[in-house]
């Protein structure tokens, strides 16, 4: 299984900076679970950048349980899926939570 | 052929939350805010309107036309506005009309602060153009500033004039009551475009429209504040504007020999973000041409001026060759459609300072009774002489 640290770090190796041009967000991910953990990541000028722990006031926070964290950015689930499952929780506003999901090259499984 | 050869932006520094709005008032459910996307939303100062922020759009616009080669800039000198220490458009005072050419200056604003006058004059005088240019002012609601643009287009385009000034200013916001649910998203803004014949940073492409009469939101001759009609529905259902935006984009893309995909980035209604996402949809948008580039979550709703900031928003970081395509509806208006295509100049011509981005993120919180005060809710008497009398 897939721990949480090396699934976070590995956001900016699978970011897409093309669609990310002007949309500058500050996103919690406040985690519970297997691994209760808090990363900021940055998005500014096209770059993405991950801090363990609350670093900065977000505009976005995606809470719930680290193992899900890990199944959506590895393939296995697919973001709507668990957010419609209210597996994970997804807190601003619902534009910027939906455009958040079509920034990463998330390989695809089964 | 036509283009944009320069463009400038004005958004109030205020701003108000939305939690502070429904701490005050309760009148929408929490998980609202989050739904319809409210953020903050432009709070105007005392000092500012419809006029001053078009002044400040469009001031930025002629100077960075200055700035960037044209006309203006030639006929200045590249160095002497440096060397004067202001700037190229204020150096050239009464020749700025004939250095950049511009022979009308058009106003789009559903809130212009007079009922008759021409607010496009004071504008005009404000920028020192001088009396021979034309000025007129449009107003067709949220889409003012979309049919200013197409009317000025038919001027250059048919050769009456050779550059034009579209100045597309609005503050909502002023003309919202308090305890309205649109007060949780009402803002300001303006957009200056100065367009030409020549292709410029952004290539206008065809237009297409779509209108008849529908009672959505309106404001009646002598009222200050807009007035719901229909559109309250529309604040959930969206009732009139998908009645207007899915024709008029079907018939544009029919008549482009287009698709969605032909597209990198759409500019869409965004008053709220439900309004982004029915239109993405109904449409046949992918939500990443289309999401990163709206606005409301961070400044509200700046009326007719909220899809140009949307587009000067993408113009401070598109690349050349790109094809944008702009969905753009009014209350009772009915909706426009057009596109431009971003030149090689964009890359040297757009603006390295005060873009869209640097202006929102330039900001001042207030809380709700400063905002009453500053947008002028909270009236005195007209006999009153002070604050004491």
């Amino acid at each position: 299984m897939s721990k949480v640290a090396d699934v976070i770090k590995t956001l900016p190796a699978i970011f897409k900076p093309e669609k990310a041009k002007g949309w500058n967000r500050v996103i919690l991910f406040d985690l519970a679970g297997d691994e209760p953990s808090k990363w900021t990541v940055t998005i500014e000028n096209g770059a993405c950048t991950v801090e363990e722990g609350q670093t900065k006031e977000p505009k976005l926070t995606i809470s719930g349980n680290s193992e899900y964290i890990c199944q959506m950015f590895t393939g296995e689930t697919p973001p709507m899926k668990l957010v419609n499952a209210k597996l994970l929780r997804m807190k601003g506003p619902m534009m910027d939570s939906i455009a958040f999901s079509g920034l990463w090259n998330i390989p695809k499984k089964g | 052929m036509s283009g944009i050869i320069a463009y400038g932006n004005a958004i109030p520094r205020r701003r108000i939350e939305g939690t502070a709005i429904r701490a005050v008032w309760g009148n929408l459910a929490e998980s609202f805010l989050d739904m319809l996307s409210i953020g903050e939303r432009a709070v105007l100062g005392s000092d500012e309107d419809t006029l001053t922020l078009a002044v400040s759009a469009a001031r930025s616009c002629l100077e960075r036309a200055g700035a960037s080669g044209t006309d203006c800039a030639k006929a200045l000198g590249s160095g002497a506005a440096k060397a004067l220490g202001i700037s190229a458009a204020k150096a050239l005072g009464s020749g700025a009309a004939k250095a950049l050419g511009i022979g009308a200056v058009v106003l789009g604003t559903a809130t212009s602060p007079y009922a008759s006058k021409a607010a496009a004059n004071v504008l005009k005088d404000a920028l020192d153009l001088g009396a021979e240019v034309l000025a007129c002012d449009v107003q067709c609601a949220e889409k003012s500033g979309s049919t200013a643009l197409i009317l000025a287009r038919g001027l250059i385009e048919s050769g009456a004039v050779a550059r034009a000034l579209v100045v597309v200013a609005d503050t909502p916001n002023r003309h919202t009551p308090p305890g309205n649910v649109t007060e949780y998203v009402a803002g300001a803004g303006a957009v200056a475009f100065l367009i030409g014949k020549e292709a410029g940073l952004a290539e206008f492409g065809p237009w297409k429209t779509h209108s008849w009469d529908q009672n959505d939101y309106f404001r009646l001759e002598g009222e200050r504040f807009v007035r719901s009609g229909a559109g309250f529905y529309g604040w959930v259902a969206n009732w009139g504007l998908l009645d207007h935006v899915v024709p008029a984009v079907a018939s544009f893309f029919e008549a482009t020999a287009t698709a969605p995909a032909d597209y990198s980035k759409f500019v869409v209604p965004q008053k709220t973000g439900i309004r982004a996402l029915m239109t993405m949809g109904k449409c046949g948008l992918d939500m990443m041409q289309v999401l990163p580039y709206v606005l409301t979550q961070m400044i509200g709703d700046a009326g007719a001026a909220q899809s140009f900031l949307s587009l000067a928003h993408i113009l401070d970081w598109a690349e050349p060759d790109e094809r944008i395509g702009i969905v753009d509806y009014g209350s009772g208006a009915g909706c426009d459609v057009w596109s431009v295509r971003t030149t090689q100049a964009l890359a040297a011509g757009r603006p390295e300072t005060d873009r869209v981005l640097d202006q929102i993120d330039d900001k001042i919180l207030v809380d709700y009774a400063a905002m009453l005060k500053l947008e002028q809710k909270m009236l005195r008497p007209a006999d009153q002489l002070s604050n004491f009398y």
